[in-house]
């Protein structure tokens, strides 16, 4: 009924900010819990929170391209339009969502950037280092949170203001992140010899799936209540989204492609460990997308 | 110091005040706004003079510059059920101006906010940067859009520019049923107050608790808790 505003742009948004956010939680966590001391991992910490930070920067990018008055600069050549931007930091509005999220994702991508530096500061770990890899876990936490706020501050939506979906953009920012360290890892030619990385991530998608079913139970009944179709059928496009993209896609098969290795207890091929990332990513695009779009066509 | 006592008479008044509100009539609203001794301009639609011609739409359009698929209000010919019965009827939608809006809250620049002197909400164009989340943040939808030549949000704001004059807004002068009358609801000889006190006016969307300061005379109970939309299929392209 009503019109798309938040289309693929606050989609990629909001899944490259998780994304990045995921990839800087767990490379915090490797410089936190010491494990840098090995050379393989300080080079998947260090390439991971570069790679985190990139996209933290391109997912920001993402929502400026999307303001009208961004577009309309573009389309008429208007420069005043083109940077009316700036004005998102010329204030701070604590009733605002999206302007304490400006504030946040501007702390972020500085700790980020700085958290980078560190890596270079020293071949072994620099006593700031662990500092910087605090407060990036913490506002990493914050950001992958604050991504399922901005629509849930919109409580007069069906779905957006469903309170789990903070734990569902959670728990996929961090699979997010696995999913960007793992391609981290094949790129480096680093081996998940006792499927250390298989298990935690298997576990990980295996909650995901429990939260996004009851999310989807929650949402066929308020949708009864309030006397509309159900938002995430598959015959709606939200819907089709939502169950072949996110949960069949991003859940459904990375899990099997785990649980096959740890069962058969081989090595995963580097192949398959791409296709396992890429997969996740795609299911974490298309659950944010499908999400947007649910909350918008009723 | 707060003991338990102090504390759960605080919850249950707390409880009684909230509830009193999510089921407080338009009437009880008016009266609360009134209380405030500020104006409060308000404009009011009674419904079984609407005929559905839509020169409020083009008068609009026309006052504010909108491109034609651009509107700040709009009349949708929508039906409703009443038992095994269904029937039509117009219902001309716009911005409510509501005495505690949605939309001013999340805006992240201040470009949307409810004057003091008169209650209207207005989007400032020079301030506004066109991020949508006051449209995705207004339960009424499709009042607010992004007006393609300015590249910002627009809205309607009871034609600011010639109610701050004296005049009246564009669709209440050229309303040919005489179903809009607009005014200030604090001045208790206005006609829309007059009018307001002598008939049961209701607001769409009660629950919402935006307390919206566009009235309805003739609206069910039921047609007001529809949510409605300026996007909603007209009965002809049903």
């Amino acid at each position: 009924m009503n019109e798309v505003h938040w289309g693929l742009l606050v989609a990629a948004y909001l899944f490259l900010a998780g994304a990045g956010a995921g990839a800087l939680f767990i490379s915090g966590c490797l410089v936190l819990s010491n494990k840098i001391q090995v050379p393989h991992h300080l080079d998947t910490a260090k390439i991971s929170a570069i790679v985190g930070t990139l996209l933290l920067i391109i997912g920001t990018g993402m929502i400026v391209f999307d303001l009208t008055s961004f577009q309309y600069g573009i389309a008429h050549g208007d420069m005043s339009k083109f940077f009316r931007f700036y004005r998102l930091f010329m204030t701070f509005e604590p009733s605002s969502m999206m302007s304490i999220g400006t504030w946040l994702l501007t702390l972020a991508i500085i700790f980020a950037l700085l958290f980078c530096l560190s890596f270079r500061a020293k071949a072994n770990q620099p006593g700031y280092s662990r500092a910087f890899a605090m407060i990036n876990v913490i506002l990493a936490i914050c950001v992958a949170s604050y991504t399922a706020l901005l629509i849930g501050d919109i409580n007069h939506n069906l779905v957006w203001s469903n309170s789990i979906l903070v734990v569902i953009f959670l728990l996929s920012a961090l699979s997010c992140g696995a999913a960007v360290v793992l391609i981290v890892k094949t790129r480096i030619k680093i081996t998940d010899v006792n499927h250390s990385f298989a298990k935690s991530d298997s576990a990980l998608l295996a909650l995901e799936l429990l939260t996004v079913c009851v999310f989807a139970y929650s949402i066929r009944n308020i949708s009864i209540f309030n006397g509309v179709d159900n938002l995430l059928a598959i015959s709606s496009d939200a819907g089709a989204i939502w169950w072949i993209g996110a949960v069949l896609i991003g859940l459904i098969m990375p899990l099997l492609l785990n649980l096959t290795s740890i069962i058969s207890k081989t090595v995963a091929s580097h192949s398959k460990e791409y296709l396992l990332a890429v997969l996740i990513l795609i299911g974490a695009f298309c659950l944010r997308y499908s999400v947007l779009l649910a909350g918008q066509y009723y | 110091m707060l003991d338990r006592r102090r504390a759960l008479k605080l919850l249950a008044g707390g409880a009684i005040a909230t509830t009193g509100v999510m089921f407080m009539p338009a009437g009880n609203a008016i009266a609360a706004i009134r209380q405030q001794g500020k104006k409060r301009l308000a404009m009011v639609i009674d419904l079984s003079r609407c005929n559905g011609c839509k020169a409020c739409v083009v008068s609009c359009g026309m006052e504010n510059g909108t491109k034609p698929d651009e509107h700040r209000t709009q009349v949708i010919q929508t039906s409703a059920e009443i038992g095994d019965k269904q029937y039509a009827f117009n219902l001309p939608i716009l911005c409510n101006n509501c005495e505690t809006p949605s939309c001013v809250s999340v805006c992240p620049t201040g470009a949307t906010f409810k004057r003091e002197e008169d209650g209207i909400v207005v989007v400032d164009s020079t301030l506004c940067i066109g991020c949508n989340y006051c449209i995705q943040a207004c339960p009424y939808g499709g009042v607010r859009f992004t007006n393609s030549a300015t590249g910002t949000v627009d809205k309607c704001n009871f034609c600011i520019q010639r109610t701050s004059r004296g005049l009246l807004p564009a669709c209440v002068e050229t309303c040919t049923g005489g179903a809009r009358v607009f005014g200030d609801i604090n001045d208790v000889n206005s006609e829309i107050s007059k009018l307001l006190s002598q008939s049961n006016p209701m607001v769409l969307q009660a629950s919402k608790q935006t307390s919206p300061n566009v009235f309805y005379i003739g609206l069910t109970q039921e047609e007001s808790n529809t949510a409605f939309s300026i996007h909603s299929p007209q009965l002809w392209q049903r």
